[in-house]
């Protein structure tokens, strides 16, 4: 028995295209949430995928614009804004985002970055992986 | 509780071929249980009706349906999805930014429970029907305890 608790996967990719965050390993199941941070690059845009469904995008944001998870119930993230998180409310506090996602074997979450690279990212999938 | 499967049990995508289309997608096994929830993100082929279904059918009684998630599309909404805040998935013209409740793709409150020989089903009305996207169904399932 292996089981684990806390960040199961991260990465800091800020190039464009696909970001692996977390793979959930064979003979595993895993319930988790997505916990990032990014900035922006020029026109910079990300899209978010848990095993190529769609579940929300950044849309154009502007050079330098922060974007992050926030802990609200069905809420992904923050909107783009030129301000960084600074920790005073629910909605400029980083914390893992308040949708929940299940994963058996083989099952991914990833990040897509499109048209210009991030000039900052850290992005980790938070939760629990059980043996199955 | 002992797992015998837990997390993506099944997925279901957008039947290309016209009429009314169904899909089995999952079947609960013999000694087993299951709970699933879905999260689902499908693109609508335009205009005003029912684009899919998500449906759970009764192995007993008579077959019977018991539980139904439409996705359904309006006039100039092309994204239909699942949040967090009501049974009914949502539909908007604008892809999902994740900054809202009604805007962020999450599982679906209803939990389908499944018998041995229950199955859960795809199906589309091919007037409409979606030109991509999918259903995750996200869950477990289990060996019962024996009380």
């Amino acid at each position: 028995m292996t089981d684990r608790i806390g960040v199961l996967g991260e990465t800091s990719g800020t190039t464009v295209g696909f970001q692996t965050v977390y793979a959930c390993p064979a003979n595993k199941g895993a319930k988790g949430k997505l916990f990032f941070r990014f900035t922006a690059g020029a026109s910079s845009v990300v899209n978010f995928y848990v095993n190529g469904l769609l579940v929300g995008s950044t849309g154009v944001m502007t050079s330098g614009y922060f974007v992050f998870s926030v802990s609200s119930d069905g809420v992904l993230m923050s909107a783009p804004g030129a301000t960084a998180p600074n920790g005073q409310s629910i909605t400029t506090t980083v914390g893992p985002s308040g949708v929940t996602y299940m994963l058996s074997a083989g099952d991914i979450v990833q990040y897509e970055v499109v048209t210009a690279a991030l000039l900052a990212a850290s992005c980790q999938f938070v939760g629990t992986e059980i043996d199955v | 509780m002992i797992y015998t499967k837990y997390g993506i049990l099944a997925s279901a995508v957008p039947i290309t071929a016209p009429g009314i289309s169904n899909a089995l997608i999952y079947t609960c096994p013999a000694g087993r249980r299951a709970r699933i929830r879905v999260l689902g993100h499908f693109i609508t082929g335009g205009g005003n009706g029912l684009a899919c279904l998500i449906h759970s059918i009764a192995a007993a009684p008579s077959q019977r349906e018991r539980q139904r998630l439409p996705f359904v599309g309006n006039i100039g909404s092309t994204h239909v999805f699942t949040v967090d805040a009501v049974i009914t998935p949502f539909e908007s013209s604008s892809i999902p930014d994740g900054r809202t409740i009604n805007t962020t793709v999450a599982l679906a409150p209803m939990v389908f429970e499944l018998n041995p020989g229950d199955r859960i089903e795809y199906s589309q009305d091919a007037v409409f029907p979606p030109t991509s996207g999918k259903a995750l169904l996200m869950g477990y399932e289990y060996i019962p305890e024996i009380s």
